[in-house]
This record gives C-alpha cells, sequence and structure tokens, in this order.
C-alpha cells in the first residue's frame, strides 16, 4: 500500500487521501478490468493551505462505473467534502475545505478504489458489488500543502519585503508592545497584513485608513492623519487598541484558549469585538466577520514570519 | 423695471429652490419611529463591559420589500469599528420596535440601495476595503429569502461592477450620539 502512496511515510505523516468506492456493475459484466487508473487530475488553487477549500478534478475510464462513496480525510481526520458532481463518464469533481487547523507540510492525495459505503444519490442506484478489493489504491497525486510564513504572505497576499520593513522598524514595534504587554510578532503581523508595513493612505471609498496600520481617521476618532502616519504613535496606538479588546475578549469569553485568545484579539483589529454577534465564544467562527473571512487566522499564521 | 427683474430672479429660483428641498429630503429616522430606534438600540448596545454610552450611529428608513419601512443602521464610533469598516445592522420593523434581518460585522461607506432585487427584496450596496483589501470596491448583498450576507467580502456577497442605485448612508457621516 506504502508504494501504492507514492510517497515514503505518506501514511505517518499528514496525509490527505481521497477515497473513492467504485461498485462497476456495468463495466465488469462487460469483461473490462475496473476501474482503470483514476487519477486526480487538477487541484484548484494550487498550492494548497490549510484553511482553504479547492476544487478537485479526478478523472478515470473507471469512473463510469458510477462511484458511490467519496470521503476525504486530512490526517486521518475527516474533511469536508461537498459539491460531487459526476461531470462525465469519465470525471468527477468536487470541492475539498481542509480546515485551519490542517497540517500544512506536504501531504499526498490517493485515490481509493473499495466496493463499500453508502450510494450517493448521483451515482448508479443500483451500482452492486465493485471488481477492485477495498483498500487498493489506483492512483496518486502529491501535491505541496505550504505552511508557516510563506503561505501566511501568500494568504495576505503580500510579499517578503514586507516581512524585512517590519524587521527595520522592530525597535518600534517592540517599545509600543512593551507599553501595553502586546507581543511585537502581533503587531508585526498585523501591519504586513494591513498594508504591507507601508505607509499609506486610503484613497478610495471611505478614505479614512492611514500609515502602516491604516489606523481611522474621522472626527469621531480623535485621530488625525499625521497622528496615524507617524510609526511609534502608530504602533502605539494598535498595541493600545489591542491590549484593550484583548482584556474585554478575554473577560467576556473566559474559556477561549490562549491561542484562541490569540485569534480572536487579532481578528478584533479588524472587526469590533463589542458588538453582539461579532464574537460569539465559539472559536471555531471567530474570523466569519473579518476581511476575506481569515484576518484573524491570518495574522496569526504571520506572526511565524516574525519568531525569532 | 424693478418689478419684471424680480420677477425673473424669482422663476429662475424657484426650480433651484425645489431641487435644494428635494435634495434635502433624503430620508431620515424622525419622531416616534426614532424614539422607538434610539430605544431598541440602546438596548441593542448595552453591556456592563465597555463604554457603550460613546456609541454613534447614522440610521437611514428603506422599503427592501414592498410595504415596509425597514431601516440601516451604521455605527460609527470608534468602538463599533475595525480596520474593515463599522457594525452595520439592517432591521425590519415588528411591532412597536425592530427586529435585526442581518447584523454585519464590518463594512464601509457608503451604502446604497440597489435598483435590483433577490427574492423579493432590494439589494444592497456596501463599500469593501481595509484588513488587507487596499483596493476597495462595492460589494452587493442579495436577501437569500432569510437574511443578507453577514461578511460583504466573502461569498454570496459580490463586487458590483455598476447597478443603478441611491445612497443611503454616504461616506465622511459622523452619526448622532446614541445616548
Amino acid at each position: 500500500m506504502r508504494k501504492l502512496m507514492g510517497r515514503r511515510g505518506c501514511l505517518s505523516t499528514p496525509c490527505l487521501l481521497v477515497f473513492l468506492f467504485l461498485p462497476c456493475l456495468a463495466v465488469c459484466h462487460a469483461g473490462v478490468v475496473c476501474p482503470t487508473p483514476i487519477t486526480i487530475t487538477s487541484v484548484t488553487p494550487s498550492p494548497w493551505f490549510a484553511g482553504g477549500t479547492y476544487n478537485i478534478t479526478i478523472a478515470g475510464a473507471g469512473i463510469s462505473c458510477g462511484a458511490t462513496f467519496v470521503t476525504v480525510q486530512v490526517n486521518e481526520g475527516a474533511a469536508t467534502l461537498s459539491n460531487l458532481t459526476f461531470v462525465s463518464a469519465n470525471e468527477i469533481t468536487a470541492t475539498v475545505s481542509i480546515s485551519a487547523d490542517a497540517p500544512t507540510e506536504t501531504a499526498c492525495v490517493s485515490v481509493l478504489v473499495g466496493n463499500d459505503g453508502p450510494i450517493q444519490p448521483a451515482a448508479a442506484p443500483d451500482a452492486q458489488t465493485s471488481c477492485i478489493p477495498q483498500g487498493d489504491y489506483s492512483a496518486v497525486k502529491t501535491v505541496q500543502i505550504i505552511g508557516g510564513c510563506e503561505a501566511a504572505l501568500q494568504v495576505a497576499r503580500k510579499g517578503g519585503a514586507a516581512i524585512s520593513r517590519a524587521d527595520q522598524n522592530w525597535a518600534v514595534l517592540e517599545e509600543a508592545g512593551e507599553a501595553h504587554n502586546i507581543d511585537p510578532n502581533l503587531l508585526a503581523a498585523i501591519a504586513v497584513r494591513e498594508t504591507g508595513f507601508l505607509n499609506v493612505q486610503e484613497t478610495d471609498g471611505a478614505g479614512v485608513g492611514v500609515g502602516v496600520f491604516q489606523i481611522t481617521v474621522s472626527p469621531t476618532s480623535g485621530v488625525t492623519a499625521d497622528e496615524a502616519s507617524n510609526l511609534p504613535w502608530a504602533a502605539d496606538y494598535a498595541a493600545g487598541l489591542l491590549a484593550s479588546n484583548m482584556a474585554y475578549l478575554s473577560q467576556r469569553f473566559p474559556d477561549f484558549t490562549p491561542a484562541q485568545l490569540l485569534r480572536a484579539t487579532a481578528a478584533s483589529y479588524n472587526m469590533n469585538p463589542y458588538k453582539r454577534g461579532n464574537f460569539t465564544g465559539d472559536p471555531n467562527p471567530i474570523d466569519k466577520g473579518t476581511a476575506r473571512g481569515n484576518y484573524g487566522s491570518n495574522v496569526v499564521a504571520l506572526m511565524s514570519c516574525f519568531e525569532r | 423695471m424693478k418689478r419684471t427683474f424680480f420677477t425673473i430672479v424669482l422663476i429662475l429660483a424657484l426650480p433651484w429652490a425645489a431641487v435644494r428641498c428635494v435634495a434635502q429630503a433624503e430620508p431620515q429616522v424622525s419622531g416616534r419611529d426614532e424614539t422607538s430606534l434610539k430605544t431598541f438600540l440602546r438596548n441593542y448596545v448595552s453591556s456592563p463591559d465597555y463604554d457603550y454610552t460613546t456609541t454613534r450611529y447614522v440610521a437611514a428608513p428603506v422599503q427592501l420589500e414592498d410595504n415596509t419601512t425597514d431601516i440601516i443602521v451604521y455605527f460609527t464610533d470608534q468602538n463599533s469599528c475595525g480596520s474593515s469598516g463599522c457594525t452595520t445592522l439592517i432591521l425590519a420593523p415588528m411591532g412597536s420596535s425592530y427586529k435585526v434581518i442581518t447584523s454585519i460585522p464590518a463594512a464601509r461607506l457608503p451604502i446604497r440601495i440597489l435598483d435590483t432585487t433577490t427574492n423579493g427584496w432590494r439589494d444592497i450596496g456596501v463599500w469593501v476595503q481595509g484588513g488587507g483589501i487596499r483596493s476597495g470596491y462595492e460589494a452587493v448583498l442579495s436577501f437569500d429569502g432569510t437574511t443578507y450576507p453577514k461578511n460583504p467580502s466573502v461569498a454570496p456577497a459580490r463586487e458590483l461592477n455598476h447597478t443603478e442605485g441611491r445612497v443611503l448612508i454616504d461616506k465622511g457621516e459622523e452619526g448622532k450620539l446614541l445616548y
């Protein structure tokens, strides 16, 4: 089986498996070895990121038999699979959602052909036994799941220069962090996510975000554009805001683990924590209302760029 | 001669005055409606855990579906906002008070009511920017039969190219104090 998995140690390392159980009465009865090798022909977008959703296409003559059961496993845990569609006699498409805490090193995708599992409505309702023993793998595709700083930068749509700019201003971040008991890595990560650590001013739309930390400048905020553009002032302001939000969130949701509190605090920079419903205490949808639905988790991931 | 001059001035001024009048008649919540809205919002934001007395808001009445005056509320104070914007409520009348159709944690101004409808409710346009989204855009929020999308930066909300509509709450609005 390991040979068929195509990558040494795949089952013992974090592993993404696509299982296709293919009863194929019609073709088998026709005397054809069924199914013929099945291949995952595309994964989009590529590479994969933990917490992302991806479309996969699986092709092979065996599919004409009618798949009856498809599951996806990440590190032996089931991942969410949806939109299973039988495009043609030779092609299946599906959407796979990889949980945010899935392992992010190299993983493999394999197709398992078997003879078990519940019949999906889209499959041939009268499919019977498979001619391939359960547990056989007919195709293997290895994909790269990128983790750490590189992945976080891609999700943030920022380049490595943003990290360099933050590094060059580390003393400022450190001072602001110390003043408010906030990790300077968190400050740096927020600045990278917001602007790529560039001193910019929004020029269209609401036109209120100013400086590296995109602090809101408006009559009601009490912040001037000069203040927001001044890095030491802005870093101190951002650290104070984060400290205040963190204190509120830890008091309101005492069951948050330190990691969940950190993610919620990061998210609170983008989405205020005070209005009803923005944060519910359920750690899973913390990012639901944030920019691109990934602000908190992305900022936490960006912190890995500054681990020293 | 003098009378003719004043007549001409009057004739010229009348259309201008009419236009100004219409422009200033942008819908606002007032009178008894405002009192009940304030009562609802005070109850909505009150919490022993933070200073909610600094809350500011803008409210715009709008007909999202037939025969009902709904209200879109945009909070503008610091405690109501993050880098992607401020909490926005879509309210429908319920008796003498209101119920929340949708609470959007973070959106930017302007907010527009669009000429298009989905499932019998008017589409809403909000601005999306901040939180790492550098190039802002208008997103359309379409009613799904129960609610509007809560996050304008992800599907099912989608970027709007150009759709006719009317500004309900314009950018730069400071809002008024709730207390």
